[in-house]
This record gives structure tokens, sequence and C-alpha cells, in this order.
């Protein structure tokens, strides 16, 4: 008796996929017709802005200034108002060698957590292509690294993956 | 021979059962691919001719402001319309770019200040916010083989002008 009802119940079991597909259906034409084929990003940068600073509201610490001179086969980085080259970045296999910047990059702002901007000097005739990875090794800690864990100057613990995510161009106005 | 054709038609009567699951299934991978390839930006491109977005590893979506693209060629163009060309060398200011981004400027502005004047539904609000928050802002699309004096000049002509906001348009997924 109970191998009966069993069976007549299997017989019935058919959803209606109808109202779904068309669900479905509609769903396709909107995603086709705001599908963006060629993946398309911005890497954002202001114009420096200029103030006149009072001898009252000076910085007790001076300024990081960090400063990336990019000359057509090295990179120097430099840091301080008096723009001391901490470190010279050669080519390597004919492009700049950006792990190596990378990695002073990472170990500048593990002393300066707090600093988020760079000042890129790149000589006139530097490609914009090698411009754009320079600014992505600037910008954040490469996959695959271990976050930067360091204390702010409040003496606060702070852990981030971005570097020096301001770039700004120097001597635009 | 009259059972027979009654017969016949009897079969063709049956409800038809087709199997659909094999469309489901494309339709599926379908959906899926494109939920891949969504984008939320606001931004819409037209790249000019000879130009070759440089790859990065951003993932900042482009919002939609002024466009500034520049072609391999050098050929200059502002939202879509070709305006001159950039030479190398000389004055640093690009005096064609700098008239029609004024003229940009002064049509935003307008724009904002009309949107003002009706800003009374949710719709008109946030126009106008989007409208202020990108009205200082200018994309630039620029060939990735061209030399940093281009964007140097072009950076500079757009700044005075009154687009301070630079955001540069590259190819992502690298």
């Amino acid at each position: 008796m109970a191998f009966r009802a069993k069976k007549k119940k299997k017989a019935n079991c058919k959803p209606n996929v109808i109202p779904i597909l068309d669900a479905v259906f509609i769903f396709i034409f909107f995603l086709l017709m705001s599908a963006q084929f060629l993946e398309i990003y911005q890497i954002g940068s202001d114009a420096p802005a200029v103030q006149t600073i009072s001898e009252d509201n000076k910085d007790k610490r001076p300024p990081l200034n960090l400063t990336l001179v990019v000359q057509k086969n090295q990179i120097l980085v430099q840091t301080g108002l008096e723009g001391v080259t901490r470190k010279t970045i050669g080519l390597k296999d004919g492009n700049y060698d950006l792990k190596l910047l990378n990695s002073e990059l990472m170990a500048i702002k593990k002393t300066n957590v707090g600093e988020n901007s760079v000042i890129i000097k790149p000589d006139s005739k530097v490609e914009y292509k090698k411009l754009i990875y320079i600014m992505d090794s600037c910008r954040e800690v490469p996959n695959g690294a271990a976050a930067i864990v360091a204390k702010n100057e409040k003496g606060k613990t702070i852990e981030t993956r971005s570097l020096f995510e301001q770039v700004i161009f120097e001597t635009l106005i | 021979m009259r059972k027979k054709r009654f017969n016949t038609r009897r079969n063709t009567d049956k409800e038809l059962d087709v199997d659909i699951t094999s469309l489901l299934d494309i339709l599926v991978i379908l959906l899926v691919f494109l939920l891949k390839s969504y984008n939320a930006s606001d931004l819409t491109l037209e790249t000019a001719k000879n130009i070759t977005l440089p790859n990065s590893k951003s993932e900042e979506l482009g919002n939609m402001a002024a466009i500034v693209q520049v072609s391999s060629d050098k050929a200059l163009w502002l939202n879509n319309t070709k305006i001159g060309n950039v030479s190398l060398g000389g004055d640093e200011k690009i005096e064609i770019l700098f008239e029609a981004l004024s003229k940009e400027a002064k049509l935003q502005d307008e724009k904002i200040k009309e949107l003002q004047g009706r800003a009374v539904a949710n719709v008109d609000k946030a126009a106008l916010a989007a409208r202020k928050s990108s009205r200082k802002k200018v994309n630039i699309v620029m060939d990735q083989a061209l030399p940093y004096e281009v964007l140097r000049k072009v950076m500079h002509t757009s700044a005075l002008a009154g687009f301070p906001e630079f955001k540069f348009i590259v190819q992502g997924n690298f």
C-alpha cells in the first residue's frame, strides 16, 4: 500500500519554470545593456594646492616630502625638504625595478604610517604607461605580501595595505 | 480505414513536452558571464582612434566628467569631439584645449545653476550632487606610448581652465 502511494507522488512532480525563465531573460537583456567588456578604471591625482604656513602653525616633525624623481634610466627616491636621495632604483630587463621600489616604499611607510602622499617628478620623455606602473607601485602593498602594521604619531597601532595613495605631479602650475 | 485516420489525429493532440534543460544551462552560463562583466560605473567611454590604454592594478571605478583624449598621433579630443593637435615643445598651455575646457566649465556651471533652481524632487537633488562632485574632475584618456610632456601639458591646461582633479583612465585586470 505504502509503495503505491510513493509512485503516485513521483509522477506529479514537475516544476513550472516558465516564470523563472522570463525573469532570467529580462535580467540577461539588462546585463547585456550595462556590460562593459573593456574593464576601465581610474587613478586619481590632484593638482598641488599651495598654502602659506605661518611660523606658529609649523609642523613639529619635519615633513616626509616623499619624492620620486623619474629619469629615463633610474628612479631617485628622495625624502625631506632638502630632497636627500634615499635609494636609487635602476632598470631590470629594460624596465624600472618596481619590486625594489615597492619594498623601499613599504619600508618608508612603516616609519611614516600616517603619511599617504607622494610627489612624482618625471622626466619629459618618460612614457605614460611607465608612470602608471610607478603609480601602481606607490599605491598599495602587492598581493602576497603582508600588510603593514605600525604605530602612528598618537601611538595607535594601524594595519594597512595602502601605501601612498595620493599621487601629486610636481611643477604643474 | 476511418478508424485509422481518427487515431492519428488523436496522437497529435497530445501535449508537446519540450525539454528546456539545455536551454536553461546556457542561460545560467550567460548570466554568470554577464554578471562578471557588469560595471556599476556611470562613465561611458568611446575611445578615439589610435589609443591603447595603459594597464593598471587599479580597481577604482570611473565617474562621468569631462573627457580629454590624446591619441598616439597627438590628436586632441574633448568629449568625443576632435579639437586639434598637441605639439611637443613650446608653451605649456594648450590654447585650443584651454578654450574648449573653459566653455565646458561655463556649460557645467550653467547646468548646476539650472538644477539648483529646480532641485525639489529627489531625482534633481541626486543629479545636482553628481554634477557638483564631477565639476572639477577631468578624465584623461591617453595612449600608453605618449611621453610625460604631453600629459604635463594636458594637466597644466586643465588645471588652468578650472579642472584640477585629474583621473587617469586605465585598463584594469592587470
